[in-house]
């Protein structure tokens, strides 16, 4: 497998007034060609400014990728120019949003933007564009996608829209489809129907799918690959298999525990004690240090690393090779 | 098997006969609201008239609007001349007819360049904000605390008030409405999803701006546009009552008005400046009862 995008030490920092708030600090990660990995944690851990770093959406000012390389087939995305970058959004990497209700235009008709994309980046004639289209609603599962491209979003329900939205995302065969939480707002049923899709769709073009998301069900189904953030760094990455088998890091260990289960007699549900500190306000050691169960004293006087243990990575000094004794 | 004796006709396969196969365009829905409001309807119906027989003045009118008679001046409304003539047996009705034309041209002429200037300033100040925000706004701000109505008489006096120079200098003075407005919208518009969602596919920042985000402002924008017409018409009404619109002989309600500015005349012969004087009123009410019209059907949140 070749890597299809690297980041390497990616730090996207907001800057308010004076502070400086490292929202993503130095993350490290490879999505490699045809896989689907998944980036979870809680909210405010990173998550979407990363996605939003790679497509270089980032609201600037206040926010700036200050470090770090995002290598994309090889070449910097951070390097390149705007215009450039227009070329490559939607044609190699495209995104969808957690938001389908609100992420189309209302006033344009659905297949006007689907066409859109089309005669930008494949340079297509409109009624090329407009024949293309009508596949990529069928493809998505419409039946009377004839129809329906000449109506407005405000027609549609929310797993449909969400639909249009793969379908513009697709329509120009990209490498890489990030997807950010792109079940959340759906109910559990359209969820499986939306997941499937993705799924069927990354299968057919070969496209890779980097999945945001908080929900560790959804991750199970569809990811090949596991990322766990925590503010605004990587704290643990393995494959699914190992990560829903036996996870490393504590916060992992404590999202898990954070899934109801329908067997068992829990009475009440865990959940992680305390909240995400905010990034101005960040503790010296290890950031999870004040919410771990297990944190001693190194915890909190000095930072762990990333550390590779074989086929998986996780940031614990529990897992450090000098605190194997403990 | 036991069932293939019922027949199933073709109502019972349409799963509710109510829903309708071809959706309501918004179009459609604009213009089943704008029929509720009786005024607007009125409103509408009367502009259409006065722009038509003003667009159709040459063929309508049984005179040139230069044409005097000094024998039939100040004649009031009879079958020759229907609403009476003015103080050089000028038929009133063609004089008015041609007036329209210029009034009516005036109005939307430096409407249309307000639009163009007020959108492209408003739009760019909202979707880039910042400094660009600030410097285009502050430069709005200068423009309005300029009273708008001694520039007009000052820019009047110094170059010909010709209709051109006319719509030109309205536009100028016009547009920081539009501006405004425009600059709100986009302010809430660029943070929606949608223009996320259409960075995220490589759009360009021109075509945002134009294709997806203005689309999206354009009902205030009609609206404040309608209501802005009917003022410039006043406007221009007012600046050629003092005598420093268009001259005559070309005719405008304003100057009508200003040349019926006179004791003998308003004793003899009040038809005179009635008639433009009322046309004035019915096309500026007409505007902006449309513009109130418009402002209901076009906002979504209105009740049905």
């Amino acid at each position: 497998m070749t890597a299809l995008l690297e980041l390497k030490n990616l730090k996207t920092h907001f800057q308010r007034r004076k502070t400086t708030i490292p929202a993503v600090d130095g993350v490290d990660l490879v999505i490699n060609k045809g896989e689907t990995v998944a980036l979870v944690g809680e909210s405010g851990s990173g998550k979407s400014i990363t996605s939003l770093s790679i497509m270089r959406l980032i609201p600037s000012p206040p926010g700036k990728i200050v470090d770090g390389e995002i290598l994309f087939n090889g070449n910097d995305l951070v390097k390149l120019s705007d215009n450039e970058m227009c070329k490559i959004r939607g044609n190699d990497i495209s995104m969808i949003f957690q938001e389908p209700m609100t992420s189309l235009n209302p006033v344009l008709t659905i297949g006007e933007q689907i066409i859109e994309v089309l005669m930008y980046h494949q340079k297509m004639s409109k009624n090329a564009a407009r024949q293309k289209a009508v596949e990529m609603l069928e493809l998505v599962g419409f039946s009377r996608a004839k129809a329906l491209i000449d109506d407005y979003p405000h027609r549609l329900s929310g797993g449909m829209r969400q639909r249009v939205m793969i379908a513009i995302a697709m329509s120009c065969n990209p490498k890489l489809l990030i997807a950010d939480e792109p079940t959340t707002a759906l109910d559990v049923t359209i969820q499986a129907q939306i997941l499937d899709l993705m799924k069927e769709l990354s299968k057919k073009y070969d496209t890779s799918i980097l999945l945001i998301t908080h929900d560790l069900g959804v991750v199970s189904e569809i990811a090949d690959r596991v990322v766990v953030m925590y503010c605004g760094q990587v704290v643990e990455e393995a494959s699914v298999d190992d990560l829903f088998e036996e996870p490393l890091h504590p916060y992992t260990n404590g999202l898990m525990g954070s899934i109801p289960s329908l067997d068992g007699d829990v009475d009440r549900l865990y959940s992680i004690a305390g909240t995400v500190p905010p990034p101005e306000h960040f503790p010296v050691g290890c950031r999870f240090a004040p919410r771990c169960p297990h944190a001693f004293d190194r915890c909190r006087n000095e930072a762990p690393a990333l550390q590779r243990k074989g086929s998986r990575s996780v940031r614990c000094f529990l897992h450090d090779d000098k605190e194997a004794t403990v | 098997m036991s069932q293939s004796n019922v027949e199933i006709t073709q109502e019972d396969l349409q799963l509710n006969p109510n829903l309708k196969d071809k959706p309501d365009t918004l179009t459609r829905i604009f213009f089943q609201k704008f029929m509720m409001n009786k005024l607007a309807v009125i409103g509408a119906v009367v502009l259409f008239i006065i722009i038509l027989s003003a667009v159709f003045a040459p063929i309508i009118s049984p005179y040139s609007f230069e044409q005097m008679n000094l024998i039939d001046k100040l004649k009031p409304p009879s079958s020759d001349y229907w609403l009476g003539t003015d103080r050089y047996g000028r038929d009133i009705f063609t004089r008015l007819l041609f007036g329209g034309q210029v009034s009516l041209l005036v109005g939307f002429g430096s409407v249309l360049g307000a639009l163009i200037i007020g959108v492209s300033v408003g739009a760019l100040a909202g979707y880039y904000g910042g400094i660009i925000d600030a410097i285009l706004m502050r430069f709005v701000d200068i423009v309005i605390s300029i009273p708008s109505f001694f520039l007009l008489i000052t820019i009047v006096t110094i170059f010909d008030p010709s209709v051109g120079n006319l719509i030109l200098i309205f536009a100028l003075t016009s547009w920081t409405s539009t501006a405004r407005l425009v600059r709100g919208e986009f302010l809430t518009l660029r943070s929606r999803e949608f223009v996320l969602a259409s960075k995220t596919i490589g759009t360009k920042s021109y075509k945002i701006i134009f294709s997806h985000i203005l689309p999206n402002a354009m009902g205030p924008i009609i609206v404040s546009a309608t209501l802005l017409v009917g003022s410039v018409i006043l406007a221009e009404a007012a600046l050629s009552y003092f005598g420093l619109g268009i001259s005559p002989p070309t005719a405008t309600w304003g100057n009508m008005l200003q040349d019926a500015q006179n004791y003998t005349v308003m004793k003899t012969a009040p038809w005179y400046p009635f008639f433009p004087g009322l046309l004035i009123l019915l096309t500026v009410l007409s505007f902006n009862f449309i513009g109130d019209g418009l402002r209901d059907a076009l906002d979504p949140k209105a009740i049905e």
